[in-house]
C-alpha cells in the first residue's frame, strides 16, 4: 500500500488564487472558466502517487459556453425568486427534476477531463439510476419523514384535546421523534449507500472498471454512533458551559427574561445583550459538537466504502484518514477563517467609533484595513484548501503491487460541460471522494 | 543547450519510461530509455501553459507526452515568448505584482459595489417598460391585506380629502410619466406609524400615520418622499442591485465552505442596506425639491419624522412587525449614542439615522426660509 501525497504550497497556491480573482472581477466574470481551470489543474497536478500525477484536461474555451448558460440561467432564477415566492417555488422543483441530469453530466465530464498518469478516467453511469438515486428515492423517502412529523403532531394534538393528562402525550411525542430520527439516519444511510455505489460502480480508469461492493448496515453502524457521540457531546458541553456560565450569569436574571418574555414577547429585543453570549456559546457549541461526531461518520465510512472498492479486482485501496485529525483540521480551519474576518470587523468598529464615518482618516484607515483583511484572509483561506487537500490525499492508500503500466485510454467522444457548469453555478455538490 | 529529463508516455498509456529532452536553434531531440528517438521541431510541440510549478506536459506529433518538473529549464529552452499564459504565470509569480492584485482587486470590488452596481441598476430599471414595476407588484398589496394590514378606520371623508389633495396637487408635482397610474389606499397596521410605495404606483398610508401628522404639509412631505420611491423606481433598482450581489459574489468566491456563506451573508447584507439608504437619502431629496417649488417648508418633514420616531421608540416594549416589501417612510428607531457618534450597527440599517434626515431637511428649509426653490447644498456641510 502506498499513500498519496499533495505537493501543493499555500503560498504558491495562494498566487494562484488571488491572480484568478483579479482576472476574473476585471473582466466582468468572463474569465472565470480559466480561472476555474487553473484552480484545478493546480489541485489535480499536485495530487501524487508513487511519481505519477493527477491531471484536469478541461480548457476555458471548453467550459465557456455551458458557463454562459448557466450563468444566464442563474441571473434568471435569481431575479423570478425575487419577484415571486411562487415562482421561485416552481423554479425550485424545475431544478429538482434537472438536478439528476446535472449530476450525471457533471460526473461524465468531470471525469472524462481527469486523467492519471496520462490515462482518462470516464463515467459509465446511466442516465436512468441517476432519476431514481437523485430525485424519485430523496423526494420518497422525504415525503416519509414528512408523514411521521405530521403523526407526531397530529396524534399530540389529538391527545392533549381530547383532555389526556400531560405525561402519556409527552411518551408518545418522544417515541414519535425518536422513531423519526432514526428514520432519518436510516434514510440518509441508505442515500449514501446508493449514491455511493452508483458513482463508483459507474467510473472508469481507462480499460479498467472500478467496482465497490457496500451494504447499509456498517455506513449505519458508524451513523448511529456518531449521532449517539454527538448527543452525549452536546450534553456534556451543555452542562460544563452551563455551570461555567452560572458564575457570571445570576440565574434570576434569566429566569426574569423568561416569564417577562411569556408576557410580552418584544421585551426579549431589550434583553439581547444578556441572551447574545449564551446564544453564540451555545451556538458555538453545536458547531464544535457537529464538526466531531461529523468527521467521526464521515472517516468511518470512508474506511469502510475505501476497504471495499477495488479497480479490476487487482488494485484494492484503503483509507487512514482517522477523525481525530479531521476534526482537528476541520475545526482549526473554521477558525483560522473566522478569526481574521472577526478582528476585521472589530477593528472597522473600533475606527468608526474613533473618527466617525465621514472623517477623512477613517475612510483611509478603512480602506487599509479592506486591503490588509483581504490579503490575510485571502492567504488565509489558501491555507485551509491546501491543509485539506493534503489531510485526504495522505489518508488515502493504493496498492500499487500490479501496477498502472497496463492500463490505456479508451476512446471517448467530446462531452459539453452545460451540466457540469450549471452545478457548478447552483453549487451542487456532487462529491466524489478522493 | 541544457538537457531536460523527465518522463515520457505512448499515446494514452499509463506506462512511463525515463527520456531526456534537449533542444537548440529551434529543435528538439528526444531520447527515450528504450532506444526510441523523437526529432522536430519546437514549434510543433504542444507546451502546457505554466502553472507554479506544477509538472508540465509536452504534446509530440504523435500524441505521445514528455512530462518534466524541470520549469524553468522547459521555460528557457522552449516556451514562446510573450504568451498569454507566460503573462498570467509572471503575474502569479511576482509578489510585487500580487500584491499591485491585492490592491487592484479591492480597489475594483470596491469602486464596482460603491459605484457600479447602483449607476448599472438604476441605468437597467429606467431602461426597463413600466410593466416590469406592475409586475413585481403584482401580489404585494393582496399580500400584506391577507397578513399585515387591515381595513383603515379613517373616516371616508378624511379619506376622500387627502385622496383630492394627492391627486390634484402632488401627482402633477412629482409625476414625470402619465404612464405611470397612482393610487392611494388607507391602511390600518396595529399602531405603526407609516407610509410606503409599491413599485407600481400603489402608496398605502397607515391610520397612524395620517393621525401623527399634524398638518397638511407634514402629509404632503411623506407622500412626496414615497411618490420620490416610485419616480425613481427603487424597488426595481433594488432587485436589481441584489441579483448583481448575489451573481457577483458566487462568480468571486465561488466553491467557498460554509464559514464562507456566513460571512458572504453578512457582506452582502451590509452592501443592500448602504443601497437602500441611499435611495431613502434620494427619495428624501426628491421630496424636498418638489416642496421648494411648490412652497412648502422642509422642515415640516423633520417635524412629522420626530414625531414618528418618538412614537416608535415609545412602542419598543411592544411586539412590532416589519415588512421588507416596499419602500416606507418609517423612522429607524434606535437609541442614539450618547456622543452622537454613529455607532457599527447603522451599517445594519435600511434606513438612514433619523437625526441625519432631519439634518438634511432643515438645510433645505434654510434655503425656502430665504424663499428660493431651488438649493444648493455644499457636500462638507
Amino acid at each position: 500500500m502506498q499513500a498519496l501525497s499533495f505537493e501543493g504550497k499555500s503560498l504558491e497556491y495562494f498566487r494562484i488564487w488571488i491572480v484568478n480573482i483579479l482576472l476574473t472581477i476585471v473582466t466582468v466574470g468572463l474569465y472565470y472558466p480559466w480561472a476555474k481551470v487553473r484552480t484545478n489543474r493546480y489541485f489535480y497536478a499536485n495530487s501524487q502517487l508513487g511519481g505519477r500525477n493527477f491531471e484536469y484536461h478541461a480548457t476555458g474555451k471548453q467550459l465557456f459556453f455551458g458557463y454562459l448558460i448557466a450563468m444566464g440561467l442563474f441571473v434568471l432564477y435569481t431575479i423570478l425568486q425575487q419577484i415571486s415566492p411562487i415562482l421561485g417555488l416552481i423554479l425550485f422543483a424545475a431544478f429538482l427534476l434537472a438536478l439528476p441530469w446535472i449530476v450525471w453530466r457533471s460526473m461524465i465530464f468531470g471525469l472524462r477531463m481527469t486523467s492519471f498518469s496520462n490515462v482518462r478516467l470516464g463515467f459509465a453511469g446511466k442516465l436512468k439510476p441517476a432519476y431514481l438515486n437523485y430525485l424519485v428515492l430523496p423526494v420518497g423517502l422525504y415525503i416519509l419523514f414528512f408523514m411521521l412529523i405530521g403523526i407526531m403532531v397530529f396524534s399530540m394534538k389529538y391527545m392533549s384535546e381530547a383532555g389526556m393528562p400531560i405525561a402519556p402525550t409527552v411518551i408518545v411525542g418522544v417515541i414519535m421523534g425518536l422513531t423519526t430520527l432514526v428514520y432519518s439516519i436510516c434514510a440518509l444511510a441508505y442515500l449514501k449507500k446508493r449514491n455511493t455505489t452508483y458513482q463508483l460502480n459507474g467510473t472508469r480508469y481507462g480499460q479498467g472498471i472500478f467496482q465497490t461492493d457496500i451494504r447499509v448496515g456498517p455506513l449505519l453502524k458508524y451513523a448511529f454512533l456518531g449521532l449517539f457521540f454527538g448527543l452525549i457531546g452536546f450534553l456534556l458541553f451543555s452542562v460544563v458551559a452551563g455551570v461555567i456560565m452560572s458564575f457570571f450569569i445570576d440565574l434570576g436574571v434569566l429566569g426574569a427574561i423568561g416569564s417577562s418574555a411569556v408576557e410580552d414577547p418584544g421585551s426579549i429585543k431589550m434583553m439581547l445583550p444578556v441572551l447574545m453570549p449564551i446564544i453564540a456559546v451555545i451556538y458555538l457549541g453545536l458547531i464544535f459538537v457537529i464538526v466531531l461526531a461529523g468527521s467521526y461518520v464521515i472517516s468511518r465510512q470512508r474506511t469502510y466504502i475505501y476497504d471495499n472498492t477495488t479497480l479490476d479486482s487487482k488494485i484494492s485501496f484503503a483509507s487512514s484518514l482517522r477523525a481525530r485529525s479531521l476534526a482537528w483540521v476541520s475545526l482549526t480551519n473554521l477558525i483560522a477563517i473566522v478569526l481574521p474576518l472577526l478582528a476585521a470587523g472589530v477593528i472597522f468598529g473600533i475606527i468608526q467609533a474613533a473618527y466617525g464615518p465621514g472623517n477623512v482618516t477613517a475612510i483611509i484607515l478603512s480602506a487599509v484595513l479592506g486591503l490588509v483583511t483581504v490579503f490575510v484572509a485571502g492567504l488565509v483561506f489558501c491555507w485551509t484548501k491546501v491543509r485539506m487537500a493534503r489531510l485526504m490525499l495522505t489518508g488515502t492508500h493504493v496498492n500499487t503491487q500490479v501496477g498502472f503500466d497496463q492500463y490505456v485510454t479508451e476512446k471517448q467522444s467530446q462531452e459539453s460541460s452545460l451540466g457540469d457548469q450549471i452545478g457548478d453555478a447552483f453549487n451542487v455538490d456532487i462529491g466524489v471522494g478522493v | 543547450m541544457t538537457m531536460i529529463q523527465g518522463k515520457w508516455h505512448a499515446q494514452g498509456s499509463a506506462a512511463q519510461q525515463g527520456a531526456n529532452l534537449t533542444a537548440h536553434d529551434g529543435f528538439y531531440e528526444l531520447e527515450i530509455e528504450n532506444g526510441e528517438r523523437y526529432q522536430g521541431a519546437v514549434a510543433d510541440l504542444h507546451i502546457s501553459d505554466r502553472l507554479g510549478n506544477v509538472e508540465r506536459k509536452i504534446t509530440l506529433d504523435d500524441h505521445s507526452i514528455f512530462a518534466t518538473s524541470d520549469n524553468d529549464a522547459i521555460d528557457k529552452a522552449l516556451q514562446k515568448p510573450n504568451s498569454i499564459s507566460g503573462f498570467i504565470h509572471r503575474l502569479e509569480s511576482h509578489m510585487g505584482w500580487v500584491v499591485v492584485g491585492v490592491f487592484v482587486t479591492a480597489l475594483f470590488t470596491f469602486s464596482f459595489f460603491k459605484w457600479g452596481v447602483p449607476w448599472a441598476s438604476e441605468k437597467i430599471a429606467h431602461a426597463l417598460p413600466q410593466k416590469t414595476n406592475e409586475l413585481i407588484a403584482l401580489n404585494t398589496l393582496k399580500f400584506l391585506d391577507k397578513y399585515l394590514l387591515s381595513e383603515s378606520t379613517l373616516s371616508k371623508a378624511r379619506q376622500k380629502q387627502i385622496r383630492a389633495r394627492f391627486f390634484d396637487s402632488l401627482v402633477p408635482l412629482g409625476s414625470t410619466r402619465n404612464s405611470l397610474k397612482y393610487k392611494l389606499h388607507f391602511r390600518d397596521w396595529s399602531n405603526i406609524p407609516n407610509a410606503f410605495a409599491l413599485p407600481s404606483g400603489d402608496i398605502i398610508l397607515t391610520d397612524k400615520f395620517v393621525e401623527l401628522s399634524k398638518n397638511q404639509d407634514e402629509m404632503d412631505s411623506v407622500m412626496l418622499h414615497e411618490i420620490g420611491h416610485v419616480e425613481r423606481r427603487h424597488s426595481l433598482q433594488t432587485l436589481i442591485e441584489s441579483t448583481f450581489i448575489t451573481v457577483s459574489i458566487m462568480l468571486i468566491i465561488g466553491d467557498i465552505n460554509f464559514v464562507g456563506d456566513m460571512g458572504v451573508g453578512l457582506g452582502s447584507l451590509l452592501v443592500s442596506t448602504a443601497y437602500s439608504r441611499d435611495h431613502e437619502t434620494q427619495a428624501d431629496e426628491f421630496a424636498f425639491k418638489k416642496m421648494l417649488k411648490a412652497g412648502i417648508d422642509p422642515s415640516s418633514f423633520s417635524n412629522i419624522m420626530n414625531r414618528m420616531t418618538k412614537h416608535v421608540e415609545g412602542l419598543s416594549d411592544k411586539p412590532k412587525q416589519k415588512t421588507d416589501k416596499g419602500n416606507t417612510a418609517k423612522p429607524d428607531k434606535k437609541t442614539k449614542t450618547k456622543n452622537d457618534k454613529d455607532s457599527f450597527w447603522d451599517y445594519l440599517s435600511s434606513h438612514p439615522e433619523t437625526s441625519k434626515r432631519v439634518h438634511l431637511a432643515n438645510q433645505y428649509s434654510a434655503c425656502f426660509k430665504q424663499g428660493l426653490t431651488t438649493c444648493q447644498l455644499s457636500p462638507a456641510d
